[in-house]
């Protein structure tokens, strides 16, 4: 089983190097024991061999990559990275600085975006609202309706700013006129009282 | 070992060596390089990981022993999955070597 391998050689992992060093020891002794039988001399013979076997360390680090899980590695890294950005505090605080500034403001455009582009409108059917500006007359609302069949329902609004007086302050507040589809083109009801019918 | 040595043939090459006896690190290197006259030299760089495959696939298995001339070693043998893997590995090995071979002698 090789997940059962695997979990078994992460808890001995010392027993593992202490194994693979002690063999790759003795795979160097033997070529050069070999050599030695062959006539080369002694201090030849391990130079050679040590030059056969190729770097020692890095046979040992491909032969534990080979048990490790993926996430070992993974913390290894982190842990690395940590590190060297401890170790140069001036780069660390200009990539936190980068970082911050380049999320930053990719958040705030796309907050723009979101509202402004993104997020429907919260009425019945946003896809299906057209808004026409014309000169503000009921009778061309009217004639829209009549001589077109381009929209369902056609609810008009006449926005304009009035006086409300009856507060000892008086106050400038935005009126809308509108007509009886309004309530129904939008999909809204009222908050107080009831609308138009 | 070549970078570009088809993957997983040393494996089988290791196990071919393995299923005649039990054999060391060392030794599986040199029957390999004699066998072939020279034209397959394992480095230790790639054997001791392919070793390490074939010991987490169960295909091998691994004991500290005692060599012909008395040197403490660590033997590999192979085990039965390991034989098993062995003749599949030879199977895929020959379809892929007449396939090359078909395509390397259409003119």
């Amino acid at each position: 089983m090789k997940l059962w391998n695997k979990i078994r050689n992460l808890l001995d992992r010392e027993a593992f190097d202490r194994d693979l060093r002690e063999e790759m020891r003795i795979h160097r002794e033997m070529a050069e024991e070999k050599l030695n039988q062959l006539g080369t001399p002694k201090e030849e013979a391990r130079y050679a061999a040590m030059r056969a076997f190729g770097n020692p360390s890095l046979a040992q680090e491909a032969s534990r990559l080979e048990w490790t899980f993926f996430f070992e590695s993974f913390f290894q890294d982190i842990g690395f990275a940590i590190r060297m950005l401890r170790k140069s505090p001036g780069f660390a605080a200009v990539s936190v600085l980068t970082l911050a500034l380049g999320i930053g403001t990719n958040t705030a455009i796309f907050s723009v975006i979101n509202g402004v582009l993104l997020r429907p409108l919260p009425y019945k059917d946003p896809q299906q609202i057209v808004v026409m500006k014309e000169n503000e007359s009921l009778p061309n609302v009217i004639d829209v309706q009549r001589q077109t069949n381009a929209f369902s329902v056609g609810g008009a609004i006449n926005a304009q700013p009035m006086d409300y007086t009856s507060d000892p302050e008086p106050l400038q507040i935005r009126v809308g006129l509108v007509n009886s589809r309004f309530f129904e083109t939008l999909g809204v009801a009222s908050t107080m009282g009831r609308v138009l019918s | 070992m070549e970078p570009d040595f088809l993957p997983g043939t040393l494996e089988m090459l290791i196990l071919q060596t393995l299923s005649r006896g039990t054999n060391h690190g060392y030794g599986i290197a040199q029957h390999i390089q004699q066998i072939s006259n020279d034209a397959l030299k394992i480095g230790e760089g790639s054997l001791y990981p392919a070793l390490q495959r074939l010991l987490m696939n169960d295909y091998v298995i691994a004991e500290w022993g005692v060599s012909e001339n008395n040197r403490r070693a660590r033997f590999y043998k192979i085990t039965a999955t390991g034989r098993k893997q062995l003749s599949q590995e030879k199977r895929k090995f020959d379809a892929l070597l007449v396939g090359i071979a078909r395509v390397m002698e259409t003119p």
